[in-house]
């Protein structure tokens, strides 16, 4: 059971305009909490911090203010408390085509972590790692997968090696930013519902960043609205979709293109 | 597999293709090497004097004779030794200094690479010639060690910037950041991570360093200051400039040399091409012969379809007369099939890569006045090129190999499209029908203002507009959007996103066209901005009656705006109809699976599920 906790973080970026200099709060006073086992779904314009958010979370970048707690403690700087940090918190990023070396094979890209943060493991313990997350990311034979090369592989194939890296270290956090939204529409609902699988399985926290409404809805347990920097609404999923109550989720969720207003519209009509 | 395949493979995609300008280039070079290495065993001694001055080539001496009676052949082969050693002392010395200044300093970032770019910006400047020329005036002895660092610390500047700006774009990509998360250290995402990635690129700056040393080599030699006592094509053809070759006729003298070190230089320089391939595949041209055979497939094709369909005076014609009124029109048969302003019949493109394929398929549409056709797909399906093709835009390798497509225009008459050239067709296109591109808000020009770029429309379609006219009729077209006029003056980055698709909008309005084809025109753009432009595009379609064609792979927002859609996977249409029908009851498997890849928003959770068994493999469609 591993709880991360981000409380009333502030990160800001100094942006230089000539010899003027101005300050982009990209997070302002952000609090939430990630828990095992739950999905916390992030929604939001692009320019809105989310991804600023997510690297925070990942020590990529500092907040400036505001501390970022996982169980209770704040992140070390020593070598071995990042090294565990590192192997608790992973992430899935957007787009599968930059995420992936094309120059490493599959094996490469997910023997590393393990590596990492197994060092003592064999040459072959690590090897059968990879085939097991390869099959358990549903790239059967993972024998076969382990040895190609990402420019082999589809989209949707892609992401799965990128979920297998971030699993490999056995994460209690996962973050997920746009996972699907690089994916062609019909294999996008596959490759959710086999996180949420693997979700289950491993009881990950997930933090779950998207622009799209409908699948935050059925992939989250809350939702927090994020809106240049602050999270104007943040409760349960089904609420927050079907019952905004903040203006600003009522013009996102007005927004998301549905069909079924259009058929009511023509049936009314008609 | 074994671990050593796999790596051969890895590396497979980072060595060129045999083309015949590769072939050439490592034949010449091979040759030169082998000469300057095998050569001077077998050859007399280029030193040696004989009393055979300056002769004409001859069976004793191959290449002729100095003037002082040396062999110029024996001499040619010690030459070709000196400058190669020379060349790749120099290529070596420069290509590390500008990987460490180049690839250290921008993967560190931050003050080093200030300072590392601030280094290489100052050798940048620094001339390599007087350099020397100082150099030389100090020291007595110089020996080839010394010339070849000179030129390398003159060398190495300009080649360490490209290599940074390559290494800044590898080590913002998604893999390198990846492997911070996974906790690999920086000295190891260095060197396993972003270096295989820059090696085509660290191939080519090696040749290129490894020809401006020769030259330069050459150059000071040709001058008197190169290494003392060496032998190099440059000092041959100092000799050969003070023996007064030129003057005395004596061409086996300087030509051998000159020759040598012109062969070499392009020799290398034909080697860069293929390996420039490799860093930029785009280059890969089609051959002379391919694109005329492609040519003639084209031609072939449209004979065939013309046959099969009868040529576009023949086309059904609407009894010649304009646009049908509403009530003219029999009920029974919808719009698209009475009234069509474009018939596209047969239509199929390939793409001649190593394999054939067949992008689009036999596709056939009619699209009605004023009607929005949604074209949706997912990547690759050939959706975009079917578009492409209906505007003759595409290029080589794609090869348009059957298919008619008849342009009815309001005015009354039937344009076939496949048969435009030239003028016709560039007057054509935007004329009737214009089309807002894939990430539309990245295509305006950004060093120009909105007027001029809108203008230009105006100045190519339009060259009797005078300036002003011009001017009133940009800023209309930019209300008719919803962007104030006043935003004429502005350039393109002080617009927001939303704006400048709205300009491109603008643009494809602008010669009044009666079909517009929009090819994911919201894609790249946030949920509330797309949904104002929709909202625009819909209002704007209303009041000026130009038809639709709407490509893009989000189903639900096609079900939205248009008033049919067509589905199509592997270059066919497997579905077309009106848009609630297809919604309501699919009649593909396919549109089934697509439509229930969104989870409706207020509905219920369809095929998403979070709890329970996991959705079987069918999920993902099999390519």
């Amino acid at each position: 059971m591993t709880t991360m906790q981000m409380k009333d973080v502030v990160k800001e970026y100094t942006l230089r305009n000539g010899l003027k200099t101005s300050t982009l709060f990209a997070v302002n006073h952000v609090s939430f909490s990630l828990e095992s086992g739950k999905t916390v779904g992030l929604v939001g314009q692009s320019g809105s911090g989310k991804s600023t958010i997510a690297k925070m979370l990942l020590g990529l970048e500092k907040p400036t203010k505001g501390a970022i707690l996982i169980d209770g403690k704040p992140i070390g700087h020593s070598r071995e408390e990042r090294q565990w940090f590192n192997k608790n918190v992973q992430m899935v990023f957007q787009d599968p085509y930059a995420s992936l070396n094309p120059y490493h094979t599959v094996e490469h890209h997910i023997a590393r972590p393990l590596k990492i943060h197994h060092p003592d493991l064999s040459k072959e313990e690590i090897h059968k790692r990879v085939v097991d997350l390869l099959d358990r990311v549903r790239l059967s034979p993972g024998e076969e997968f382990a040895s190609r090369l990402p420019g082999e592989l589809s989209g949707g194939q892609r992401q799965r090696v990128a979920i297998a890296r971030a699993l490999a270290p056995e994460p209690s956090i996962l973050i997920a930013d746009e996972p699907v939204s690089a994916l062609d529409v019909s294999i996008r609902l596959g490759v959710l519902n086999l996180i949420a699988q693997l979700q289950r399985d491993e009881n990950l926290g997930i933090l779950y960043i998207t622009h799209d409404m409908a699948t935050a809805r059925y992939f989250s347990d809350e939702i927090m609205v994020m809106r240049k920097g602050e999270i104007v609404e943040h409760g349960p999923a089904d609420d927050i979709i079907l019952h905004p109550q903040h203006e600003y989720t009522k013009t996102l969720i007005g927004a998301a293109p549905d069909p079924e207003r259009r058929l009511k519209e023509l049936k009314r009509i008609g | 597999m074994g671990a050593k395949a796999k790596r051969k493979r890895a590396a497979d995609s980072m060595i060129p293709k045999m083309t015949p300008k590769l072939a050439v280039g490592l034949t010449i070079v091979t040759v030169i090497v082998l000469f300057a290495v095998i050569g001077p065993f077998l050859l007399p001694d280029p030193r040696g004097i004989s009393d055979h001055l300056l002769e004409a080539p001859s069976a004793q001496h191959w290449l002729g004779t100095t003037r002082t009676g040396e062999d110029v052949l024996a001499q040619l082969a010690t030459a070709c030794r000196g400058s190669l050693i020379v060349g790749v002392i120099v290529g070596l010395l420069a290509v590390v200094l500008s990987s460490f200044f180049g690839i250290v300093g921008a993967y560190i970032g931050g003050l080093a690479d200030d300072l590392f770019s601030l280094f290489s910006n100052v050798m940048l400047v620094i001339p390599g010639l007087p350099l020397v020329i100082i150099i030389s005036s100090y020291l007595p002895y110089k020996s080839v060690w010394l010339v070849a660092v000179v030129l390398a610390i003159t060398s190495w500047a300009g080649s360490a910037r490209v290599l940074r700006s390559y290494t800044l774009s590898v080590r913002s990509r998604d893999y390198v950041l990846a492997s911070r998360v996974a906790g690999e250290k920086p000295w190891r995402i260095l060197a396993v991570e972003i270096l295989p990635n820059l090696l085509p690129i660290l191939a080519s700056q090696i040749m290129q360093a490894i020809i401006s040393a020769i030259l330069g080599e050459a150059g000071l030699a040709f001058l008197g200051l190169g290494a003392t006592d060496s032998l190099t094509w440059g000092t041959m053809l100092y000799y050969a400039q003070n023996g007064l070759a030129l003057k005395q006729g004596a061409w086996w003298w300087f030509i051998p040399p000159g020759l040598c070190l012109a062969l070499f230089g392009a020799a290398l320089a034909l080697i860069n091409f293929s390996v420039d391939e490799i860093i930029n595949p785009k280059l890969k041209a089609a051959t002379k012969s391919e694109l005329k055979r492609w040519k003639l497939e084209e031609k072939a094709g449209k004979a065939k379809s013309d046959k099969q369909f009868g040529t576009a005076a023949s086309a059904p014609k609407l009894g010649g007369t304009e646009i049908m009124t509403e009530h003219a029109m029999n009920a029974a048969v919808p719009q698209y099939e009475q009234n069509p302003v474009l018939e596209v019949d047969d239509f199929c493109v390939e793409y001649r890569a190593e394999e054939t394929v067949k992008a689009v398929n036999h596709v056939s549409l009619k699209l009605g006045r004023g009607e929005v056709l949604g074209l949706a797909g997912e990547s690759g399906c050939g959706k975009s090129t079917l578009a492409y093709g209906i505007n003759r835009l595409l290029k080589p390798p794609a090869v348009i190999t059957s298919g008619r497509v008849v342009f009815n225009s309001r005015e009354g008459y039937p344009i076939d499209v496949r048969a435009l050239e030239g003028k016709d067709l560039r007057a054509f296109r935007w004329e009737k029908i214009s089309m807002v591109f894939q990430g539309a808000m990245n295509s305006l020009n950004p060093v120009k203002k909105i007027k001029d770029q809108l203008g230009d429309v105006f100045v190519t379609h339009r060259p009797e507009m005078d300036r002003k006219a011009r001017l009133d009729k940009c800023g209309e077209l930019l209300e008719r959007v919803g962007v104030p006029r006043d935003r004429l003056n502005a350039y393109p980055h002080e617009l927001s996103g939303g704006m400048r698709q709205r300009v491109m909008i603008a643009m494809a309005m602008a010669l009044d066209p009666q079909v517009m084809i929009m090819d994911e025109p919201t894609t790249a753009l946030d949920v509330v901005v797309q949904r104002e432009i929709l909202r625009e595009i819909t209002r704007l379609k209303n009041d000026f009656g130009f038809a639709v064609i709407f490509i893009t792979h989000d189903l639900p927002l096609l079900l939205e705006i248009s008033d049919r859609i067509a589905v199509m996977r592997h270059g066919q249409i497997l579905e077309m109809n009106d848009a609630m029908s297809l919604y309501t009851n699919p009649q593909n498997e396919y549109t089934a699976k697509l439509l229930s890849s969104f989870p409706s928003l207020t509905g219920d959770r369809g095929d998403f599920i979070r709890q329970g068994n996991v959705v079987s493999e069918s999920t993902e469609v099999s390519r």
